[in-house]
């Protein structure tokens, strides 16, 4: 039922095009296809110029980001009841969904110049779409790329992202509770990493890793720096890279243990400036052919 | 029933002849522009490029909503299950249709639905304009079972000629300009001015109890907000709150069809939540204390149950005290000069 409001659609446009073509006598150049993001509605010849917003292999100016969830080496299954995650702690647990915030995202080119991005991005493992960026227009190949985990203060502003796109303010909103209670002064959540444990006595629970802005502090993490321009091991300049999260860091160093910490965390300042100092290598980079 | 036999005579006539000065629609002003106001908190509102609001579409609209004629057999509107008494949901646990057939969910509220993007129970529509479709073809709703039904029956009323006419310049009924119609007035149907928003934004009155039914809600002492978050107290999303073990009803599993979505319903706002009773997609609860009292029990485990429902096995544990302030916030969300606005009633009644 749904194409009855398609077909008058398209007949409004349809209506629109034979207007045009009814009534202009030349032909104009230029990309013909709806589809493409530079379609001409004015075109009545395609000259082979549409651009398809996709970063081919040979493409210089693109630069692709997908990102991947793992502990150690594992690629993460995420689902409540696959327990079968151990971190230094000891503690068994799965994963059901991490959501974070990358912001002041800096890339760096082979040509030498930077860019800092004015967006930030919003990383949800339950929106397939969220977990592939797409870059365009860049000065010449990405060679690094450095961002925060989560938002720093200046930037984390009660509101401030409410009409970003993929949901993003209702699901990282970190409570304004008007003065009520302290640890929650608005803002955003940096991180949400869910998913259930066993505690000591083998029962299983929740667990609500959630980091952001407890009592107004910053936990924020700056600032990740990776350069892949050949050295290091790195495979060279590329325009696919992969950002990787190695959810177990978080736990190693200092130890953090769930049975400590307890379910939810938002309140609690160990338990942010503990996931803060094990911050610094949970991400990795890859680049990809 | 002559007037509309007489109006049929001439819909006959005009129809065969397109120059009859009476059936024209011709040089009416363009419909007045209408824009919402709405706190900082509220995201911008979801407005089709092509369907923008003015007054006149907005009064076609709040017509067709209480109209019966959108029926197949003339005995129920829309508001016959989202009623505005209700704050525009139904306080029947299943709502009657056309022949008396019960549906099998609970008719939740249609406020504040310009914010969203995400409609029914199971997130089944993704706009208004695409949603009203369902209720006018539901077997158990309006139970047409087709636009050329619903357009005829339309077409004799003289009365919605003209407002066809002055909202679309049209007198040409078609079912793209119906949708339209309803979903501005839809767009309209708004609240933001609670007890609670009086407190938030400008210091209004707000009791001790209230304060700390806030602060349970809006930290993880509760954890309501994660799924209710403070501004629509939606967050247009699907989650297990632990309801059931066993689903009857797979909610958003039967859009997906992805296994983590089994037993996954749209987390409902909770403005106006003293009227929408009663409550959950299937309206087991009567009251807000069988609410209150499933999240302090913490809810039944189960593969899909959400880990925002962090006290499942546990509960939460909350005083007597604790639970009635708890609820004495949710009451605060009550805002009466929604329910008592008179452009949100019966436009017939007048
Ligand atoms: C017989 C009762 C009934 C009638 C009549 C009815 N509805 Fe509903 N409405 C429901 C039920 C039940 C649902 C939930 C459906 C679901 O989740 O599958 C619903 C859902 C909705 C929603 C989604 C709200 C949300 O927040 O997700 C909107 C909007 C709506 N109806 C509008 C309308 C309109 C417009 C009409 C008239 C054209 C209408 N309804 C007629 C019962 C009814
Ligand atoms: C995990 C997300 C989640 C959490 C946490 C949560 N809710 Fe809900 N809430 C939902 C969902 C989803 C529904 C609808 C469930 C259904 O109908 O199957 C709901 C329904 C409700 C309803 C009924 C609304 C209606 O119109 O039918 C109320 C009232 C409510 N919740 C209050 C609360 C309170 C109070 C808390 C905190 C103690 C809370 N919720 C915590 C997701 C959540």
């Amino acid at each position: 039922m749904i194409f009855i409001i398609n077909n008058n659609i398209k007949k409004f446009f349809f209506l629109i095009i034979s207007f045009i073509l009814g009534f202009s006598s030349c032909k104009e150049y230029g990309c013909t296809d709806a589809s493409a993001i530079n379609f001409n509605l004015n075109a009545t010849e395609d000259d082979g110029s549409c651009n398809y917003n996709e970063c081919l292999e040979t493409d210089t100016d693109c630069l692709e980001i997908n990102f991947h969830h793992f502990v150690d080496d594992l690629e993460i299954i995420f689902g409540n009841d696959n327990i079968n995650y151990q971190n230094n702690a000891g503690n068994h647990y799965s994963v059901r969904r991490i959501l974070y915030v990358l912001s002041e995202i800096m890339l760096f080119f082979e040509d030498g110049t930077t860019l800092l991005l004015d967006e930030f991005f919003f990383i949800n493992t339950d929106d397939p779409q969220t977990l592939t960026k797409t870059l365009y227009n860049l000065p010449a190949l990405s060679s690094g790329i450095s961002f925060t985990l989560g938002f720093r203060t200046k930037n984390n502003i009660d509101n401030q992202y409410i009409n970003v796109e993929n949901n993003f303010h209702s699901l990282m909103l970190w409570p304004n509770t008007n003065g009520v209670n302290l640890a929650f002064q608005g803002g955003y959540h940096y991180m949400k990493l869910e998913g259930k444990y066993l505690d000591e006595l083998g029962q299983e629970k929740f667990y609500n890793h959630h980091t952001g802005p407890t009592n107004g502090s910053d936990f924020s993490f700056y600032q990740f720096i990776f350069n892949y321009s050949g050295s290091d091991g790195f495979n060279g300049v590329s325009n696919s890279i992969s950002i990787n999260m190695n959810v177990n860091n978080f736990y190693n160093d200092p130890v953090y243990d769930f049975n400590i910490f307890g379910s939810g965390i938002m309140d609690n300042i160990d338990a942010q400036w503990n996931l803060f100092q094990n911050a610094g290598d949970v991400f990795y980079v890859a680049t990809n052919y | 029933m002559i007037n509309r036999f007489i109006i049929f005579i001439l819909f006959i006539l005009c129809s065969c002849n397109k120059y009859e000065p009476i059936c024209e629609c011709i040089n009416v002003p363009d419909p007045t522009p209408m824009s919402l106001s709405y706190p900082n908190n509220f995201p911008s509102p979801n407005i089709p490029v092509w369907n923008p609001l003015t007054e006149e579409g907005v009064n076609l609209g709040r017509h067709l909503f209480y109209d019966p004629i959108l029926s197949s057999d003339n005995t129920v509107s829309c508001a016959s299950c989202h009623k505005l008494t209700s704050a525009f949901a139904d306080d029947s646990q299943y709502s009657i249709g056309v022949g008396q057939a019960l549906g099998e969910r609970n008719a939740p509220t249609i406020m504040n639905v310009a914010f969203q993007n995400v409609f029914d129970w199971d997130g089944k529509s993704s706009s208004l304009e695409q949603q009203a479709v369902r209720p006018i073809f539901n077997e158990v709703e309006l139970h047409n079972n087709n636009w050329t039904e619903v357009i005829s029956r339309l077409k004799m009323s003289e009365l919605y000629s003209s407002l066809f006419c002055a909202a679309f310049g049209t007198e040409d009924i078609d079912s793209l300009h119906i949708l339209m119609a309803i979903s501005q007035f839809e767009r309209t149907l708004n609240s933001f001015n609670s007890r609670f928003d009086q407190w938030f934004y400008n210091g209004g009155p707000y009791t001790p109890e209230e304060m700390d039914g806030f602060n349970i809600f809006a930290t993880e002492r509760g954890d309501c907000f994660h799924c209710h978050p403070i501004g629509l107290f939606t967050d247009n999303t699907f989650h297990n709150n632990g309801l059931d073990s066993d689903f009857n009803d797979l909610g958003r599993y039967n859009i997906t069809g992805n296994p983590l979505d089994e037993g996954l319903f749209k987390s409902p706002t909770l403005r106006n939540i003293e009227f929408t009773a009663p409550y959950m997609h299937d309206g087991r609860f009567n009251t807000l204390d069988e609410v209150i009292e499933h999240y302090n029990f913490g809810g039944y485990d189960s593969p899909t149950v959400d880990p925002l429902m962090k006290y499942v096995g546990k509960g939460l544990l909350l005083t007597e005290q604790e639970k009635s302030n708890l609820k004495a916030f949710l009451l605060s969300l009550s805002d009466s000069s929604f329910i008592n606005n008179l452009e949100h009633a019966n436009p017939f009644y007048e």
